[in-house]
């Protein structure tokens, strides 16, 4: 076993070739997978015509004309729009509350760790999966048909989907709680509801409140739309605009969706560090 | 091997053995009897067994064979005895356990949990028991830090906090798990002194899991040595000889001494890595 490398010494060549082999073979693999990745990346943006560039090209002048024609923006029924988008932000907020009151029992059952049985743990997952996966404009349809147009079928849609997702994150805080204080609670005699409210609840609070926040935000961009179903809000408005084809007032509703976004965005932001 | 019960006996444990699952084997069978007021620590390294004794005796682990028994609520064999026992049964723990975004005062409220019925326990804690709280953290010197977030404070404040948590339960014996094992020497001295003078003051049972020897010679009424799974010592601290310490600090790795070379005294015995330093605040 001579080797004509005389550097490293101390290595002994049989050890040190399988290390190199292992690590080429570590790379190969890595290579393959992202070959892997961009093939299929590939086919399905053929698939979906995205290759097809001809096309594309014919369409970019019927954008720009669009366009032309939503230009300037028309605000002449701004104050026609205060009552609609006051509605938004109401069913943002009734909807997240909603979620939020539903999804905190639902998340205790939910959670791998304070779940009273693997069964119960199973179902309430699969329950907030079915939430989760009912789009909420599908849901603003079925509440229309229910309870009539207006704002409340808007606000059920929103809060029945949201607890999919605020349920699921909100078991997950959970799960990750620290276990240590919660031994100590338990240590001390304390009953399970005691453990769950004096030392799970307090340690979970700040991830609750982000998380509620956080749908809230998501809410009322999803309450824009809303409105195309009939749920009420400015999104009734933006439709009702689309529909007589008056792009100048479309485009002037979507300025004012995106200022009130951006106002709720950067208070969610703002709250949101607070219960750091 | 059941000894009639001494008048003073607090607890006792009766052929108590522990087997985790994976037939690992962390404590055999065991007979001890724990007496009202005595100072007890259990000297031994990781993995001796101690803290599976200590923590067998609250039911924080399952005991497989055998029963803990308490003095004034009989074998711990129901859901409704085990909260009754842990209820006079407080725990001090090496990594203090507490809420850390909690004040002081609202970690050492939860002492005070097995006091109340859970609805009622919803609601905000009565007078009295903000008043014994405050009275606890007082005791242990931190009452200036009743309103502080427990994440503020220094790991030997944190500790305290934890014993001040233990004495809000009136406890009539404390389980302290390791309690010093993550404080600097000066510190650590300064919380097992604590500890030990509350516990004369109000006669409290104590037992204390430690690994370092000079501590439980300074600090205990009696010593318990432990070592691969069994008991190899019982005694007051004045018994302990050479021999002992050879078979509690050795035991594992060295059981049948090579004759003719000594083993090395090892009076202090290798510190694990404290998880966290105190940072003074």
């Amino acid at each position: 076993m001579t080797h004509t490398t005389t550097e490293p010494a101390t290595l002994s060549p049989a050890p040190s070739a399988s290390v190199l082999d292992e690590h080429a073979r570590g790379w190969r693999k890595t290579f393959w997978q992202a070959a892997l990745v961009l093939a299929v990346i590939f086919v399905a943006s053929w698939y979906v015509d995205l290759l097809d560039f001809r096309t594309l090209a014919n369409g970019v002048p019927a954008i720009g004309t669009l366009l032309g024609e939503s230009l300037p923006p028309d605000f002449t029924n701004a104050m026609d729009w205060v009552s609609p988008l006051i509605d938004t932000l109401a069913m943002s907020i009734a909807g997240t509350a909603i979620a939020v009151a539903v999804s905190v029992p639902l998340a205790f059952l939910a959670a791998r760790n304070t779940s009273p049985h693997p069964a119960v743990f199973h179902i309430t997952r699969t329950v907030l999966n079915g939430l989760r996966s009912v789009p909420e404009l599908i849901m603003g349809i079925i509440f229309v048909a229910a309870v009539g147009f207006g704002a409340l079928p808007g606000v059920l849609a929103l809060g029945l989907h949201s607890i999919g997702m605020v349920g699921k994150f909100f078991a997950e805080a959970i799960e990750h709680v620290d276990a240590a204080p919660v031994e100590a609670a338990d240590a001390a005699g304390a009953t399970r509801l005691q453990v769950l409210w004096h030392a799970v609840l307090p340690q979970v609070l700040p991830q609750f409140a982000d998380v509620s926040i956080y749908r809230w935000e998501y809410n009322f961009r999803a309450s824009t739309v809303m409105g195309m179903v009939g749920a009420g809000g400015i999104g009734f408005e933006l439709m009702g605009s689309l529909r007589i084809m008056q792009y100048q007032e479309v485009s002037a509703i979507l300025i004012v969706i995106l200022m009130m976004v951006t106002m709720v965005d950067s208070l969610s932001g703002h709250l949101r560090k607070k219960f750091k | 091997m059941a000894s009639v019960p001494s008048p003073n006996m607090m607890l006792r444990i009766e052929d108590m053995g522990v087997t985790y699952p994976g037939n690992v084997l962390a404590l055999r069978p065991t007979t001890v009897d724990f007496h009202k007021g005595e100072f007890t620590v259990l000297l031994g390294l990781s993995g001796a067994g101690k803290s599976t004794l200590l923590r067998s005796l609250n039911h924080l682990v399952l005991p497989t064979a055998g029963r803990v028994i308490s003095a004034e609520f009989g074998p711990l064999n129901s859901r409704r005895t085990v909260r009754q026992h842990r209820s006079r049964t407080a725990m001090v723990f090496q990594h203090h356990q507490l809420i850390e975004r909690h004040t002081a005062l609202q970690n050492v409220l939860t002492g005070r949990l097995a006091y109340h019925g859970t609805l009622r326990s919803v609601l905000p804690f009565p007078r009295h028991d903000l008043e014994l709280a405050l009275h606890c953290l007082e005791r242990v010197g931190l009452v200036d830090k009743a309103l502080a977030r427990v994440d503020q404070l220094s790991g030997g404040q944190q500790q305290r906090v934890g014993i001040a948590r233990a004495l809000a339960q009136q406890p009539s014996m404390i389980l302290a798990d390791e309690p010093v094992a993550s404080l600097d020497p000066a510190t650590s001295e300064k919380v097992l002194g604590l500890l030990r003078d509350i516990c004369r003051e109000d006669g409290i049972t104590a037992v204390i899991s430690l690994h370092q020897l000079e501590y439980a010679r300074s600090f205990a009424d009696r010593i318990i040595g432990l070592a691969n799974a069994r008991i190899v010592f019982d005694a007051a601290p004045a018994e302990l000889q050479q021999h002992h310490l050879d078979e509690i600090y050795h035991g594992r790795t060295n059981p049948t001494p090579i004759p003719g070379t000594p083993p090395a005294i090892q009076t202090q015995p290798v510190m694990p890595q404290p998880t966290h330093l105190e940072i003074a605040r």
